[in-house]
């Protein structure tokens, strides 16, 4: 019992006098997550890690306050003195550790051995901040094997996995009210959109990865990639972008002439993706809250312009082009909200159009399945269609807009 | 150590009595012990870093650069840089005089705040975070941070509603801003007239003079719950004018501090009491970095914490004057 008390005392006092240390060396180093961006070529996987090395050799762990930690952050602090070279032979030496306090394995769990590629470790600078090392880790890919996870101990702490891809979320500028206004709802869930990904994951200290599949190319297929922008263009239309629907009603309620309708069409593709491009690149842009009630309205002229006859005349085609650039601009706000990747920005814009177009042409299939296939050789079809059509859909438009600048 | 000696003796009579037998080495270890926690106890509170603020990379932007800025974290300037996270951020962007820009990125960018610049004149760079935690193991913590923010009169309302000595509990939001000039020579606004090419010079003077007849979007307020606003850019002034408001309202007689951090990196800091309007002067002629900072505090508005604090900070720089 005496001799416990007093290894008991000892012990005590060690983690105090270090603790001291440690309080008064340095100051609190928030434990940030390490970042590692992970790309997947044919032969290798890379693994470039942007750490804390001295925290990582150190295993300071997460909690860093609780008093267990105090030798670590003994040895945080003489790390941190330390010049690169002498830094990162301390590191070789405690490579194997390292290796083995990490398991990147392969769908059937089997663990790919790793190399240290690379190390960047910056001078010693402020030692009151940490500083951050660039440490590269290649393993070699396995063949047939399209699935990875990741796992450190818990005490290397977070880490953010981000395979490549153009993955990017969005932040309100403006501030969410309680007064919920439908602009503001959208804003909060734009905040929320950033669901749980495998292409850039949270991973908590102790915590194994999401798996992250890629295919037989190297190139991840989870991503955002060209298939990818093509859906969001098209989700946009169906089922997301009723008032462009609405529009493409409107159109097609014209005339069940395909003549007219291609022109239509192609004239308010053309239109949109001026603005689109322009409003992406930033060069024009105009506030949604002057082009989301200018869209709603767009609907309610095309449509009333279906009442006065249905003669295709040039003057048509010029209101479908003033009125497809007005809806450039609102594909531009959901697509900057989404983010384009800058190293495929033309092709992913390219993408997305393809996914507009698609939509819109999906919604003149089936208007033309549902109603111009049956009713278009009717010499009525202007009585039967056109006009209780244009009638219903130009209402609809003229409530949103009405909605939309807040006269409702 | 016998296990259930210990559980037959739930008073710990059994170890005091032992303790007399104790030799000198495990008193002196005991002692020792006893005085390091003490030294310990005064460097409690320390654990969270005081400022959080928007820490721009470099000083010269113009159209088509990429605006960069660090989260940083620290104290006196000092500060670690953070990823971007936008879990932990409720609001973030860029304000100049015709756009706004929400803040985009991916998780773990550094620098955390990347966005371009698309026009010239005076930004505002936006931050706010969510809801964060801290614990304040006794009082004596508490008490230390409301000293340092001249917030002692909160220590009687925490006695008066009858909260707890240990554990005090509080969540806290960060506001951040930053203000930057962008002109469309490679200077400042202020060397406009030595900049090589003289038609860009002449346009800085043009969008200076429209910017005076209507209000600057970047010098408006922006609904910060803590919030801190200049009347005036600072770049270039002598001295500055600000404002502190709490939901909109100016909080008089509230503690605002700047620091300010000369081109030999020496840091100082400055403390003043805003006046009856919430407004506090400060001189700003050095070049150099430059942050305002004031913190409030109020009864948490849920049951998730006992008080809940709102941290505001503004950061700008000031160039080298040109020797006239």
């Amino acid at each position: 019992m005496t001799d416990s008390s007093l290894t008991t005392s000892a012990a005590r006092l060690l983690v105090l006098v270090s603790l001291l240390c440690w309080c008064l060396g340095s100051q609190a180093h928030e434990l940030r997550p390490t970042v590692a961006d992970i790309s997947i070529t044919p032969d290798f996987i890379d693994i470039s890690l942007r750490a804390n090395l001295e925290a990582l050799m150190s295993e300071i762990g997460p909690t860093h306050s609780d008093s267990d930690d105090a030798p670590q952050a003994m040895v945080y602090d003489r790390l941190r003195q330390l010049p690169p070279a002498t830094l990162q032979a301390e590191f070789q030496e405690y490579l194997t550790r390292f290796f083995s306090h990490i398991a990147l394995t392969s769908d059937n769990g089997t663990r790919l051995p790793m190399a240290l590629a690379s190390i960047s470790i910056p001078p010693v600078d402020d030692t009151r901040l940490p500083r951050d090392s660039i440490i590269v880790l290649q393993a070699a890919r396995p063949s047939n094997k399209n699935t990875i996870s990741w796992f450190w101990a818990s005490h290397y702490g977070a880490i953010i996995l981000r395979v490549d891809s153009a993955e990017v979320s969005t932040l309100p500028i403006d501030s969410i009210s309680n007064e919920s206004s439908a602009e503001s709802v959208s804003e909060a869930d734009l905040v929320n959109s950033t669901q749980p990904s495998t292409v850039t994951q949270y991973v908590k200290p102790g915590d194994i990865s999401h798996p992250i599949t890629f295919d037989s190319n190297g190139v991840n297929t989870r991503g955002s990639g060209f298939g990818d922008y093509i859906l969001i263009g098209f989700e946009h239309i169906i089922p997301k972008g009723l008032d462009h629907i609405l529009f493409v009603i409107g159109l097609f309620l014209l005339a069940p002439r395909f003549k007219h309708i291609a022109w239509q069409v192609s004239m308010f593709t053309v239109a949109h993706t001026l603005t689109l491009a322009l409003g992406i690149t930033g060069l024009f842009s105009l506030p949604a809250q002057v082009v989301e009630p200018l869209i709603a309205l767009s609907i309610t002229v095309i449509c009333v312009e279906n009442l006065f006859g249905d003669r295709f005349r040039i003057s048509r085609l010029l209101i479908v082009f003033v009125f497809g650039l007005l809806h450039g601009l609102g594909f531009a706000g959901v697509l900057s909200d989404i983010g384009l990747p800058t190293s495929q920005f033309v092709s992913s814009l390219i993408a997305f159009n393809v996914g507009v177009e698609l939509g819109q042409l999906a919604i003149v299939l089936i208007c033309f399945v549902l109603v111009g296939w049956w009713f278009r050789h009717k010499s009525r079809y202007r009585a039967i269609v056109t006009i209780p059509g244009s009638l219903v859909v130009g209402a609809v438009g003229l409530f949103w807009f009405l909605q939309r600048v807040q006269l409702l | 150590m016998n296990f259930s000696k210990r559980m037959s003796d739930p008073c710990g009579r059994i170890q005091n009595g032992l303790a007399d037998q104790r030799r000198p080495s495990a008193i002196l270890l005991q002692f020792l012990s006893t005085a390091l926690s003490l030294i310990l106890l005064l460097n409690t509170g320390t654990l969270r870093a005081h400022e959080y603020w928007l820490d721009p990379v470099g000083s010269q932007w113009q159209i088509g650069d990429l605006l960069q800025a660090d989260i940083r974290n620290g104290d006196d300037f000092v500060g670690t840089a953070f990823p971007f996270d936008p879990e932990s951020l409720a609001r973030a962007g860029l304000i100049s005089d015709s756009k706004r820009q929400g803040l985009r990125g991916r998780l773990g960018d550094y620098p955390a705040f990347q966005l371009p610049v698309q026009e010239e004149g005076i930004h505002l760079l936006l931050l706010e975070t969510t809801q964060r935690q801290i614990t304040y193991d006794d009082l004596e913590a508490f008490e230390k941070f409301l000293g340092e923010h001249s917030l002692d009169e909160f220590s009687e309302r925490h006695q008066q509603r009858d909260l707890p000595e240990t554990d005090i509990s509080e969540t806290y939001y960060r506001y951040c801003k930053a203000l930057l000039t962008v002109s469309s020579s490679s200077g400042t606004d202020l060397n406009f007239q030595t900049s090589a090419a003289s038609n860009d010079g002449s346009d800085a003077v043009d969008s200076q003079n429209a910017t005076h007849n209507r209000p600057i979007p970047a010098l408006q307020l922006q609904d910060q719950r803590l919030e801190l606003v200049v009347a005036e850019n600072p770049l270039g002034s002598e001295t500055v004018s600000v404002q502190v408001l709490f939901e909109g309202v100016p909080l008089a007689d509230r503690q605002i501090e700047l620091f300010h951090r000369n081109e030999s990196s020496k840091v100082e800091k400055t403390i003043k009491q805003s006046d009856d309007e919430g407004h506090a002067q400060f001189s700003i002629a050095a070049a150099g970095d430059y942050l305002l900072n004031s913190v409030w505090i109020e009864e948490s508005p849920d049951s998730s914490a006992h008080w809940t604090t709102y941290w505001a900070s503004l950061f700008f720089q000031q160039t080298n004057k040109q020797d006239d």
